[in-house]
């Protein structure tokens, strides 16, 4: 929408360019999305619950073993909302 | 701190869902094939960059670095050496059974070399990618953007080749693991012509066609039931035995020669873990070991001591090192982005609706191109045929545009028939010229009658399938390479040797040997007798009795501790020697002594043991209380 309005409105050329910060960007770039407290979001990480938040790092990065058939059909249907979410057409 | 915003978030929640993405997109774009046409999306993305490129078999190589750099920067915003680790496997032939790259250069070894560098190698795809990309520019396949929208690439690739099958894939996501093992590609396609003629075939007819697993490097594979529900469930496994060759040296002296050794196993560690074996003791009778692997192919070879039972010290390397492997098949890979396990026939049965799809597409892409050349054809015709009130009118016009609005209203033409006639050269003015039109006008006629006539029939369509399977199979079929044992499910060393009778002399100072019976031929009246075995000066022959082969020997010592061996792991030996010492061929200690010895068949239930010690304690034990010769040594 707002591209369209820009692409409409000026006579340049508009562009859209992503970056994820792994170098990619230049310093001012850096500046005024992440760096500059006029303009950035800032996500505080909150630590409520120290013994679920251990849980979880453990469930989730500790050591795996392959799930059975159980798991994995829950795995499919985690999966089915996660695409949904991301890409509602392409489901 | 005018106008930040801070958004507290749950270290939890945050920690999930960070994670949920990660898993997920591992999931789906990265480690697990896709059913259809069997491709991880690295691979995909590499062999339509090599598409774009132009680099068919048939044209010069060229360096892997613009291969890699070209996929990185339009497809692929991964590293460059997951991306040249990618290519330079799928042009490895011990690593893929169908290579699809084609290497000039070092691509690495099976003994775990790795390929030079990308700025070294050349690349090209192989032949059979071509059949692999074919029909792509017929919108055959959906395209989306790239990662940075700039370009588009296909989701997946029109394959004729099953290559899920054929090639098979390998690959570790989260939580979930995909193993599929290689095939035989004319089986395969036999596999696919039968499902289609019989939709409803069952798993056991379909192994009428695929026989098992083909993996590049040959060797053997075991385990009927274990294959068969793999293919049914997709989940199952077989072993893998390297295949190997008794060959005499010199009298007395054998060497054991392995030729193909099990897919997936690096040929210089294993050799290295048999020489750490021999050094530790836990291999014997090996004297030496040399690799002499050249280009003609795997030579690894391992001379034997004196005497040794070939069969035993094979099937001591099969049980301690590589030689053996277990292959878990696990056929997971994604249906519509979702991963599935899927049976032999449930791949099968989505290749074949997937290749209808794509015989639709094209026929349908064909048929839209032939329509359209019909109506400028059309056109034309009329134009030749009234080709002087044409000229006339092109005359007269001011403009070309005006020409074409003219034409337009004096023959009832469409804008696009009306620029085909304005494009038109004058040389299609002869006669030659003219009749070429005509006569492509009925051929696009019949062309178009025959692609309805695909597109209206199911059949037809099928057909269309089958041949073009066919055509895979003449083209890339080759022989099997790896050999199916059957029915060997609990496959021993016994299964190798035959079962005779063997005289065994056992010596007061404890040498132990054994001897064929038929060594000891009958005499006739008048024989001297002969020499059953020999001993030293202060030993004797303690005890001699006639075992068979598949025999246990239990040995008890004075430490109170039993062992076993059985009959064929006894040195064999000739009349007139004493043979081994039986501690070096127990795990021992030091000072224990054999003090009984029993031989036996089968360990049943209604038989004891009775042991009685010097100072009076007797007891009876059930035989099959020590029916687990597994272990090394236990106490009676």
């Amino acid at each position: 929408m707002l591209i369209k309005r820009m692409r409409k409105e000026r006579s340049t050329k508009v562009g859209i360019s992503r970056y994820k910060g792994l170098g990619e960007m230049n310093p001012s770039q850096l500046w005024s999305t992440t760096m500059d407290p006029d303009s950035r979001t800032v996500r505080q990480v909150n630590l409520d619950d120290a013994m679920a938040a251990d849980h979880m790092f453990s469930v989730l990065m500790g050591e795996m073993s392959r799930p059975g058939a159980a798991s994995l059909k829950r795995t499919r249907n985690t999966l089915r909302t996660w695409m949904y979410n991301r890409h509602p057409a392409k489901v | 701190m005018a106008n930040e915003r801070v958004i507290p978030i749950n270290i939890e929640e945050e920690l999930q869902n960070c994670y949920l993405d990660y898993s997920m997109s591992v999931i789906v774009s990265r480690a697990l094939p896709d059913v259809r046409d069997g491709l991880k999306p690295v691979h995909r993305r590499i062999l339509f960059g090599m598409h774009e490129l132009g680099m068919q078999y048939n044209r010069p190589y060229k360096k892997s670095a613009r291969i890699v750099g070209d996929v990185l920067g339009k497809y692929h915003p991964h590293g460059d050496s997951s991306v040249y680790n990618a290519m330079a496997r799928l042009a490895q032939d011990f690593a893929m059974r169908y290579c699809v790259v084609d290497g000039q250069g070092n691509f690495g070894s099976i003994d775990g070399d790795s390929p030079a560098a990308m700025r070294y190698t050349e690349a090209r795809m192989a032949r059979i990618a071509e059949d692999i990309l074919a029909d792509i520019d017929k919108e055959t396949v959906d395209f989306v953007p790239n990662f940075d929208d700039s370009l588009t690439e296909p989701l997946v690739l029109p394959s004729r080749v099953p290559y899920l099958l054929v090639n098979g894939a390998t690959g570790i996501a989260v939580g979930m693991a995909t193993n599929i093992p290689p095939h035989n590609i004319g089986e395969i396609c036999d596999a696919i012509r039968a499902t289609v003629e019989n939709p409803d075939i069952s798993t056991r007819e379909l192994m009428e066609h695929v026989t098992g697993p083909d993996f590049p490097t040959g060797a053997l594979a075991y385990g009927a039931s274990g294959l068969f529900s793999a293919y049914d469930t997709g989940h199952g496994k077989i072993t893998l035995r390297a295949r190997a060759n008794v060959e005499q040296m010199r009298a007395n002296r054998e060497q054991i020669v392995f030729t193909e050794i099990p897919y997936q196993i690096n040929k210089s560690n294993l050799v290295e873990r048999i020489a750490d074996l021999v050094r530790n003791k836990v291999l014997e009778g090996i004297s030496d070991l040399r690799d002499e692997s050249d280009k003609e192919g795997i030579r690894v070879v391992i001379e034997l001591k004196k005497d040794f039972e070939p069969q035993v010290v094979l099937n001591n390397l099969y049980k301690h090192t590589n030689l053996q492997t277990t292959f878990g098949i696990n056929m997971l890979a994604l249906v519509n982005g979702i991963p599935q396990v899927l049976s032999l026939k449930g791949i099968l049965q989505h290749f074949i609706d997937y290749r209808h799809n794509i015989i639709v597409r094209r026929t349908r892409f064909e048929l839209d191109k032939a329509e359209a050349r019909a109506h400028i054809l059309e056109g034309l015709k009329v134009a030749l045929d009234n080709i002087d009130e044409v000229i006339e009118i092109i005359k007269k016009s001011s403009s070309a545009n005006n020409a074409r609005l003219n034409l337009m209203e004096r023959f009832e033409f469409s804008e696009l028939q009306a620029q085909a006639i304005l494009d038109m050269r004058l040389q299609k003015l002869t006669g030659l010229e003219r009749e070429k039109i005509v006569q492509e006008y009925i051929d696009v006629l019949k062309q178009i009658e025959r692609l309805k006539f695909i597109l209206d029939n199911r059949s037809e369509r099928m057909k269309i399938l089958l041949d073009e399977t066919r055509e895979i199979t003449k083209k890339y079929s080759d022989e099997r390479r790896t050999e199916m044992i059957e029915d060997a499910e609990d496959f021993s060393v016994e299964d190798m040797i035959a079962d005779e009778e063997m005289a065994i002399t056992i010596t007061h100072n404890g040498f132990i040997k054994r001897t064929p019976v038929n060594v000891y031929r009958a005499q006739r009246r008048g024989g001297v007798g002969k020499r059953g075995a020999s001993a030293r000066d202060d030993d004797f022959i303690e005890n001699l009795f006639i075992a068979s082969t598949h025999d246990y020997l239990m040995f008890f010592t004075n430490f109170g501790k039993v062992y076993w061996l059985k009959v064929h792991e006894l040195p064999q030996a000739g009349r007139a020697t004493r043979g081994r010492a039986i501690v070096n061929l127990l795990e021992c200690e030091k000072d224990e002594k054999v003090r009984a010895f029993l031989n036996i068949r089968e360990f049943t239930d209604n038989k004891f043991i009775i042991i009685a010690t010097e100072k009076g304690t007797i007891k009876k034990t059930r035989l099959d209380a020590y029916s687990r010769p597994g272990a090394p040594a236990s106490s009676p």
